[in-house]
């Protein structure tokens, strides 16, 4: 059930009235609102819920072990348990059968040709996203930031439907404090959360859908038969495609969310206006990197243990968070590009030397721009030689059009021109629009729907980050 | 570098959401946000019953679905007969028109189209 879609729109009218209607009962809305969330995700596959409820009911069980553990070697040791049983479910649903094609290829070339069981493992939907908040609230549980839920809260946490199969991480901290109390609109956060359904729907089904269909698909299928141009304008296209994608389901997740009365956190704020690659992860799926900070990158050390412990930490984070999205070489070098791009950019604060002049911001937004775009390149080629085919004829000199329309081009311009836009610019508009009367806001609202819905090609393709 | 999980992500990034606060923000606000999703939901059954036919016609069939079907094609027919889908025509026809507009001979679905 995609979200731009009239099914799950119709779904959600049904939970919007439901979750109100039950607003008299607290626990009674938790209920109807767990249920339908395994309703939602039993859309994919009614087997998924299964696995999300045993997750769930396993991971309160070890939550509740550690608060009640006499001594701090049982938590600790309980808390290793629960996090090796959620890393154990993403290394088998994601891992495995990648695990066992290498390990194959390795066998073949060692002259020790055996036969390997071949694993066709289907992968849950958003397994990424609930496994790593499960592994947060055992954490944070652990080193006493969150008291341990009760069950119904903890199965509701990790199923909540609007950020369930592509993020954003919510964390206990933030979802389960509002869980305790009756939820409360106010036509601010009404307002607000249209207008980011509204601006998801348009970055998701005109930009990015028309850009992967026109410019971007045709680019990766075979780039050898394109010119330096084309590809040159299909890597920034990705570039939109991508952020149009997924800061679109993340708006669209923080929108619904808002209008059953709960609050997400930001999960992308303008990540290609970064003059750093430092600045574009404070920016850029905000969710995942605050988490690699937290439970990944300072549990390592952080930059506590010496210069050279500090870069190896930024690399080794980076590559676990490419390793995060999948199971592929091409997300191995992602990681590493970011990891090590990261750590450079260190090492020159640290040691630039002082009568140099600081890179002017201009210069450090473009640059950091065209790492991350040679970065999406590894990302979004099927395969590591498909990658660097796309990189080789880009380095061509042909540089004619065979792909690019004038349409293509206003999306691509148009998709990096609204990181230009003010920051405040939403919740300015949001300002205004609830003081105006409902019908008015309504037919404003469904008439930019409309608009939308002309300008979006046939069919819903689903959300990229759906797949991990 | 700030440690956000011990106060919550929301407190160190925020969440956009977040309004400044005003008198009008608790003067019925469910009422007024269920109005607008209304008013919303009627506009575009009225202007858009061509994509609501278009969806219900890929459901499975079933006894809920068939009996659904009918009046779904009738209301699409009614609206158009009423010359309520012509806006979204009219932009689609524009839209349309954007999309086959070109720099030169590209070909998106042929690879190196204007290639010698």
């Amino acid at each position: 059930m995609l979200f731009p879609t009239l099914g799950f729109a119709l779904f959600f009218l049904v939970v919007y009235l439901m979750a109100w209607a039950l607003k008299g009962s607290n626990e009674w809305r938790k209920i109807a609102l767990l249920l339908a969330s395994w309703f939602f995700y039993g859309a994919w596959d009614p087997r998924f819920v299964a696995l999300l409820f045993a997750s769930g009911l396993g991971n309160w069980a070890i939550g509740q072990g550690i608060v009640r553990a006499r001594t701090p070697g049982t938590a600790k040791a309980l808390l290793a348990i629960g996090v090796a049983g959620n890393l154990g479910i993403l290394a088998w649903f994601k891992y495995a059968g990648f695990f066992f094609e290498q390990l194959s290829a390795l066998l073949h070339a060692l002259g020790a040709s055996r036969d390997l069981p071949l694993l066709q493992v289907i992968l849950p939907v958003g397994v990424s996203f609930f496994t790593f908040q499960a592994i947060s609230y055992l954490v944070d549980v652990r080193k006493r930031r969150v008291p341990a839920a009760g069950l119904l809260d903890l199965l509701l946490l990790m199923s909540f439907f609007p950020h369930l199969v592509a993020g954003p991480i919510v964390r206990a901290s933030d979802l389960l404090p509002q869980f305790r109390e009756s939820p409360r609109l106010t036509r601010g956060a009404v307002a607000a959360a249209l207008l980011l359904i509204l601006w998801g729907l348009f970055k998701k089904a005109v930009i990015a859908s028309q850009l992967a269909a026109d410019l971007v698909d045709p680019a990766f299928f075979d780039p050898a038969s394109r010119s330096g141009f084309d590809l040159l304008i299909g890597a920034y296209g990705y570039a939109v495609q991508i952020y149009c994608d997924f800061s679109a389901y993340s708006d669209m997740a923080i929108g619904l969310a808002a209008l059953i009365g709960y609050r997400f956190p930001r999960n992308f704020d303008q990540p290609y206006r970064a003059a750093s690659l430092q600045d574009f992860w404070r920016r850029w799926h905000i969710s995942l990197s605050s988490w690699l900070r937290d439970y990944l990158y300072i549990p390592l050390g952080g930059s506590r243990r010496g210069a050279a412990r500090t870069y190896l930490n930024l690399f080794l984070t980076m590559l676990l968070g490419g390793l995060w999205h999948g199971a592929s070489w091409g997300f191995v070098i992602w990681g590493a590009l970011h990891g090590g791009w990261l750590a450079i950019e260190r090492f020159w604060t640290r040691n630039r030397p002082a009568n140099w002049p600081a890179t002017p911001h201009w210069l450090g937004v473009i640059v950091t721009f065209h790492i991350v775009v040679l970065g999406w390149v590894f990302f979004r080629a099927p395969d590591l030689g498909a990658a660097f085919g796309y990189l080789g004829a880009l380095a061509t000199t042909d540089w004619r059009n065979t792909l690019v329309t004038p349409l293509s081009l206003a999306l691509v311009v148009g998709g990096l021109a609204i990181h230009a836009l003010p920051v405040a610019t939403l919740p300015a508009l949001a300002a205004r629009v609830r003081c105006w009367p409902a019908p008015a806001v309504g037919l404003a609202l469904g008439a930019l729907i409309l608009i939308v819905d002309a300008m979006r090609p046939e069919g819903v393709a689903p959300f990229i980050y759906y797949q991990f | 570098m700030t440690t956000g999980a011990e106060r919550g992500e929301i407190a160190e990034v925020g969440t956009p959401v977040a309004v400044a606060p005003d008198p009008v923000d608790t003067a019925r606000p469910w009422r007024w946000a269920t109005v607008t999703i209304a008013t919303a939901t009627l506009f575009l059954a009225l202007t858009n019953a061509h994509a609501i036919q278009g969806w219900f016609d890929e459901r499975p069939p079933g006894s809920i679905t068939e009996s659904l079907r009918a009046p779904i094609r009738g209301w699409s027919a009614l609206t158009a007969q009423a010359g309520l889908d012509a806006p979204r025509a009219a932009l689609r026809r524009r839209w349309q028109a954007a999309e086959a507009m070109r720099f030169g001979k590209e070909r998106l679905g042929e690879a190196g189209a204007d290639r010698p």
